[in-house]
């Protein structure tokens, strides 16, 4: 009982569901319409019926007029068709767009992490450089500031000599 | 039509055919590549980009106590070649010997040998190494090597040690830390492109593999040379055949100085012999002399056998013993064991040993650490020779009371006398503060230890008290006095067992161990000189040499003379071991008239006058800047404040 119900109805809830459709899609078509879906939705809650949102676009076709209804089936299908083509279109086309931008970053972050790995390299052999100048640096510092060094140069060059008595004088 | 609709039906099954083909052939040649062959080629692919590097190990440093480097390492390139893989020899011999400057007929003689693997030059410069590079030959490469460097030359050589080709530890704290120092080698596999060149698109993670930790000693270079050049001046005046001298901080434990003569340079380590690299210190033992009488007399008064002021009769110098006949230096009658260890008389030794009995004294020989090694971290370390107090016949309990028939390490005598100065406490001696990781962590730390206490703080303050007797006028250690400061310590001549012959040589080991100051002891030092000539008594040969280092030590620890004989002109009236009170009276009167009404002028002196001049009229002066006074509050001829001081602003 209920499904063959169900099968009556399905029909025309599909249909309506394309003029739904139409009507979202074609700019005019819904422009024209845009206070329908509203009114219809408040009949369906009076009915009381509970078939949800598609139901409601049933009812709302239709309590259309029939002559509305006629035209609406004349033009809405060619225009319908043109505009999925075209959404299709502009879908594949973004899509196309986006693989390429997607491949193009890609070679562009491979080439960056390449030129990276250059960098890093010329860098890490810099440090590598710096470090060793440093070792070099801190060997020669040790050579002269070696304790056998100074105590020459202070009594070679400098004249000095160690404290004599009284010389040392501890500070209060 | 339909004829056309066929061909073209025709020419559509051939194309298809065609074109299965094709894929076939692609797919088959795919699956040959990727399949059959995929493992080879993608190896010898892997060959053509991928290298691995490898990362030589870093060696740590070795840093004194005040950071200066000891020891370090670089790394130089190595430049080798493959004979058999030079082409045009002339060329390449002409333009090695150009870049590296050698002869040219050299570098030619190297690379026609017939060796597989030649050394052109090792550790060569940076810039030359960069050369060789863009010559870029076949043939000729270049190998990094580690390259140790010990930028203060044979300053406490043999404690450093040293480290062989293949950058491993052989001697000294190279060798007992080796582990610590060494650094990890590693590799990394890292992309190269057509030229060679790293491609580090992995990161840098993996090539960095962290260098050894550095070790941080508890020497002081400056110190450590003042005992290297001081000990060595005192064996080239009395050519010596060797000796050696430790600074050890008695309450820590700390080794400040560790000099061995003969030298050894570790930077030269293959051309010196093993008799220089041997650290004296703790691998040889000697026979201590009378150094070791405190040893006996530290027993006496811990057991309460004796007291300082016990009278001893000395027989006048000759003292018939167990069948044999005990002589002293000088002839002695009646002394107090005060006098007895002033004057190192080894027959009232003799008789403190008599009283003191083998077994006790035995036990305390034990306790101050000899015949055992003493845990300082240093490899080769012996622990001496002591025999059983049951082994002893009569005639040992005399030869050891005055250090003979026993053997004790330098290293176990220093801190024998530690353990006396700092209140009754033997320490282990250690010469590594701590060990760091290049990530600045602390791998390793040595802290002081107290190994255990030897005898009663009040056993070890009389000790020192009497042992600073020893360098005062008329004591056997005199020349070990330092003005300002009041010296414990003895001096020990010992007589050198003949190997030979048996019995005693006529070859004499001079030492002297002592702490200073007597009363607050900073540091414990030993000087021994092994076989000098001339003068062989440790009193003379050694002391002077602890005066110089201990003088200089000080000076470097910035520990101020605690005794008149510092002030410039209290020096010539203090004589010994005057207290400061009495000099503070006899400059005082002096200057009590003006001192106490009115404020002297300083206005004009510069900081050693003013100081000299607080100094005599002991006034306390604070400072502010440095070169001349230029203000002083309160101003000259004003009264006193309550506090007495005397505020003084200096400008250069």
């Amino acid at each position: 009982m209920h499904l063959s119900t169900a099968g009556d109805e399905l029909p025309m809830r599909l249909e309506s569901k394309g003029a739904a459709a139409n009507q979202e899609a074609g700019g005019a078509v819904g422009k024209r319409n845009w206070r329908q879906p509203a009114r219809a939705l408040g009949e369906t809650a009076r009915g009381g019926e509970s078939l949800g949102f598609n139901m409601a676009g049933a009812n709302s076709a239709q309590s259309l007029k029939l002559s509305s209804v006629k035209r609406a089936r004349a033009e809405r299908p060619a225009r319908g068709e043109r505009g999925t083509r075209r959404r299709r279109f502009l879908l594949l086309a973004s899509l196309t767009l986006c693989l390429i931008g997607a491949v193009l970053v890609h070679v562009w972050l491979r080439l960056q992490v390449v030129h990276m790995g250059y960098v890093l390299s010329t860098t890490s052999k810099l440090q590598g450089r710096l470090e060793q100048e440093n070792r070099e640096l801190k060997l020669e510092l040790a050579t002269m500031t070696s304790p056998d060094r100074l105590e020459a140069l202070a009594r070679k060059r400098l004249g000095l000599v160690p404290p004599e008595k009284g010389q040392v004088i501890v500070l209060p | 039509m339909r004829r056309s609709i066929e061909r073209n039906h025709r020419r559509l099954t051939i194309t298809k055919v065609l074109f299965l083909v094709v894929t076939l052939v692609v797919g088959g040649r795919a699956f040959q590549l990727q399949v059959l062959q995929g493992d080879r080629l993608m190896r010898l692919g892997q060959r053509q980009h991928l290298k691995e590097w490898i990362v030589l190990p870093k060696r740590g440093a070795v840093i004194d106590r005040a950071g200066e480097s000891l020891a370090l390492s670089l790394e130089s390139q190595s430049v080798y070649a493959r004979p058999h893989r030079i082409q045009n020899v002339d060329n390449v011999s002409r333009k090695l010997a150009g870049v590296l400057n050698l002869r040219v007929a050299e570098v030619k003689q190297k690379i026609t040998a017939a060796k597989p693997f030649v050394w052109i030059k090792r550790q060569i410069t940076a810039p030359e190494a960069e050369k060789i590079q863009v010559l870029n030959i076949d043939g000729i490469g270049m190998f990094y090597e580690p390259n140790r460097h010990y930028p203060q030359g044979q300053l406490a050589g043999q404690v450093i040690g040293f480290v062989g080709r293949d950058s491993e530890g052989l001697e000294g704290l190279e060798l007992k830390y080796n582990d610590y120092i060494r650094g990890e080698a590693g590799s990394s596999v890292t992309e190269r492109d057509a030229l060679g060149r790293r491609v580090l698109v992995q990161g840098v993670e993996g090539l960095q593999i962290p260098p050894g930790s550095d070790i941080h000693l508890t020497l002081d270079t400056a110190i450590q040379h003042i005992a290297e050049k001081e000990l060595e001046a005192s064996i080239l005046k009395y050519r010596a055949k060797a000796g050696v001298a430790i600074i050890v901080d008695p309450f820590t434990g700390e080794v400040l100085a560790l000099a061995n003569y003969p030298s050894f340079d570790p930077n030269l380590y293959n051309k010196q012999s093993a008799d220089q690299r041997r650290n004296r210190a703790v691998a040889d033992s000697y026979e201590p002399g009378s150094t070791f009488k405190t040893i006996l007399a530290a027993a006496a008064l811990e057991e309460d056998v004796v007291g300082k002021e016990d009278l001893f009769y000395c027989e006048m110098g000759k003292y018939p013993y167990a069948g044999k006949i005990i002589h002293d230096t000088h002839p002695y009658g009646w002394l107090s064991f005060s006098k007895i260890l002033q004057v190192s008389s080894n027959i009232g030794f003799t008789k403190v040993a008599e009283k003191l009995k083998k077994d006790r004294y035995f036990k305390y020989i034990e306790k101050f650490g000899f015949g055992r090694s003493t845990g300082i971290d240093v490899p080769g370390e012996v622990p001496g020779l002591l025999r059983k107090a049951e082994t002893w016949s009569a005639i040992d309990l005399a030869t050891h009371a005055f250090g003979q028939g026993i053997s004790a390490t330098p290293m176990q005598m220093v801190m024998a006398y530690a353990a006396i100065a700092n209140g009754g406490f033997l320490m282990r001696p250690y010469i590594t503060q701590r060990v760091v990781s290049p990530q600045g962590e602390v791998v390793l730390e040595n802290q002081p230890h107290v190994v255990r206490r030897v005898v009663s703080e009040k056993t070890a303050k009389q000790l020192a008290s009497m042992l600073s007797q020893v360098t005062t006028e008329g004591g056997t250690g005199a020349m070990a006095n330092i003005e300002g400061f009041e010296v414990a310590g003895k001096t020990g001549t010992a007589q050198k067992a003949d190997p030979v012959h048996g019995g005693y040589s006529n070859k004499r080991v001079g030492s002297f161990v002592g702490f200073v100051p007597a009363n607050n002891p900073r540091l414990v030092a030993l000087v021994l000189i092994d076989e000098p000539e001339g003068s062989v008594y440790g009193g003379v040969v050694a002391a002077p040499v602890f005066r110089n280092i201990a003088q200089g030590a000080l000076r470097r620890m910035m520990v101020a003379p605690q005794q008149a004989e510092a002030l410039p002109v209290a020096a010539n009236i203090a004589q010994g071991e005057l207290p400061l009170r009495r000099i503070v009276k006899l400059s005082s009167e002096s200057a009590a008239a003006d001192n106490d009404t009115q404020v002297p002028d300083f206005i004009g002196l510069s900081m050693r006058e003013a100081l000299e001049k607080a100094q005599l009229s002991k006034i306390k002066v604070k400072l502010q800047g440095n070169g001349y006074v230029v203000k002083q509050l309160p101003a000259a001829g004003d009264r006193w404040n309550e506090d007495g001081m005397l505020m003084l602003n200096l400008q250069g």
